[in-house]
């Protein structure tokens, strides 16, 4: 017997960073592009308006660099439909249409609250012990 | 720099401690496996905890400050299935009542596992189900790695053994999560072990490496280009992790992902922070901090027992002069780790056994541990994250 597990935080930060944005979000935020280029005064991103401010030690240290990932996923994120879209071969699509059923707004964790569902957050939670015993995931 | 002069009994902050989250309570010392990298020192000794202390021992959990909401109680610290199935069932059957009688918070506990496996039958997975055990597995990939450390007491692999165990977790439908420790012969082989934990139908796995503790004085990945493989293994563990679209979660990478995901940075550990562990061998003696202190003596501190609970409380032991070094060395350490260490608020400060065994003391800060269970997989998700963001690095 093959017992299924829940979704991972790991593939949907990846599905989301690879996810082919559509082009009226792209046209709003044009995060992708921006998060590589100068800050731009007249971004309206709030995203990438606190990106952009930590730019100076933003490739070196790594707590920046995390904040920085943290608001350019997040940002991604609010552009996500309601519903799988019919067709699209990037990871977010796949995705979407892994688990059938349930709407798209049940994989966006930032949008329904997923994080509170695996517990209440915390340095505990974060940090297991090495030998945890069993449910380690169920730690966080 | 805190020393053990700065800190009086009266200054002490409890309220500051715990909350208790998890119990290791050593059923036995006793294993039936001889690993070669294990940390016990007394796994030849069958050492067994007697039921006649469950009520005192949890009795003093219960009643103590430091729980609140809910614990695990995990039972470790030798193989906890060389002890029979009857063991338990009044063990659990004690604990719950001494939970229903001194339970001022109405604390919640679940008791968990961690077993190698060789041992399990339907008769224990009938125990699991009916007390809700957590089970985690240690199984190290296919046999060619595992039974290259993973040995029965006459040198033999035990994969086979421990194979079979996890056939009879899925027969009876047990969920389970695997420990699988990383030494330098995996590393050549990334997608070798991902491919035997899909076929085996394993999805959450995590990930220790092979440390200096304990009476394993040595690591085989202290060689010098081992670094440079192990990113490439986890590079590799990565992809293939995340190409499974959330079907398989590796431990390591949820954790550094959850702090990602909710912008959260570390202030400390459970093992360097009091009482948020609380350790117990076999004779109801107790430790806190990092459970691998348990079981060991040190030529620094001497051993890091810090009373029993047959007879002392888990505060008043707080004022030992032992706790108070451990404690004021364990801080220095955690302040030197936040204050030089850029990875700080991804790790919190580490675990004090990796700091001793590798640097002879606590207040210490980077060790080789951390570098790779912390600094190198933090390199790699984060590069990672950022190229397919087209953010340069």
């Amino acid at each position: 017997m093959e017992i299924k597990t829940a979704s991972s935080f790991a593939g949907f930060l990846v599905a989301l960073a690879t996810w082919n944005l559509p082009a009226t979000a792209t046209m709003n935020s044009q995060i992708s592009e921006a998060a590589s280029l100068p800050p731009a005064a007249e971004s309206t991103s709030s995203a990438l308006d606190t990106a952009n401010t930590q730019d100076i030690d933003a490739n070196t240290n790594i707590n920046a660099r995390l904040t920085r990932l943290t608001a350019l996923l997040k940002e991604r994120a609010e552009h996500l439909p309601e519903s799988a879209p019919s067709s699209g071969n990037d990871l977010m699509a796949t995705w979407i249409n892994r688990s059938g059923g349930g709407g798209f707004i049940n994989r966006n964790p930032w949008r329904n609250g997923w994080g509170n569902g695996w517990g209440n957050g915390g340095f505990l939670n974060h940090n297991p012990w090495r030998n945890g015993g069993g449910g380690w995931l169920n730690r966080r | 720099m805190v020393t053990s002069a700065t800190i009086s009994a009266s200054t002490l902050p409890f309220s500051q401690w715990g909350p208790l989250k998890l119990v290791v309570i050593q059923p036995t010392s006793f294993c039936n496996l001889d690993c070669d990298y294990c940390y016990l020192p007394d796994r030849d000794l069958k050492n067994r905890l007697s039921l006649e202390l469950i009520e005192p021992i949890f009795k003093a959990i219960f009643t103590s400050p430091f729980v609140e909401d809910s614990f695990t109680l995990c039972w470790h610290a030798g193989e906890p299935l060389a002890v029979p199935i009857s063991f338990y069932r009044s063990a659990f059957e004690q604990i719950q009542a001494v939970c229903d009688r001194h339970n001022p918070r109405q604390t919640q506990f679940v008791h968990s596992i961690q077993t190698n496996g060789t041992l399990i039958t339907p008769a224990w997975c009938d125990l699991f189900k009916e007390y809700q055990v957590e089970v985690g597995v240690s199984i190290d990939g296919p046999a060619f790695i595992h039974d290259a450390h993973r040995k029965t007491r006459d040198h033999k692999g035990s994969h086979a053994s421990t194979m079979r165990g996890i056939t009879t977790l899925q027969e009876n439908e047990i969920p389970f999560t695997v420990i699988a420790v990383i030494t330098e012969e995996s590393l050549d082989y990334p997608d070798e072990i991902f491919a035997f934990f899909q076929a085996q139908g394993i999805h959450d796995v995590g990930f220790n490496i092979e440390e200096i503790e304990g009476v394993n004085q040595a690591s085989s990945l202290v060689k010098a280009d081992v670094r440079d493989r192990y990113r490439h293994f986890i590079e590799r563990f990565w992809q293939l992790t995340t190409a499974t679209q959330g079907n398989f979660r590796v431990r390591e990478f949820e954790c550094l992902c959850g702090l990602i995901y909710e912008d959260t940075r570390l202030e400390k550990t459970e093992m360097n922070h009091p009482f948020a562990i609380l350790n117990i061998d076999y004779q109801g003696n107790f430790s806190t901090f990092d459970p691998e202190l348990l079981s060991v003596k040190t030529d620094r501190y001497g051993d890091f027992i810090f009373g029993n609970l047959l007879t002392d409380t888990l505060q008043s032991t707080a004022n030992s002069e032992k706790f108070q070094k451990v404690y004021a060395e364990m801080t220095a350490g955690v302040e030197l780790c936040r204050n030089t260490c850029d990875y700080f608020g991804v790790c919190g400060g580490g675990a004090g056994s990796n700091k001793y065994w590798e640097n002879n003391t606590f207040a210490s800060s980077q060790t080789q541990a951390c570098q790779y269970r912390i600094q190198v997989i933090t390199d790699v998700i984060v590069e990672t994250l950022e190229d397919s963001l087209g953010i340069n690095h």
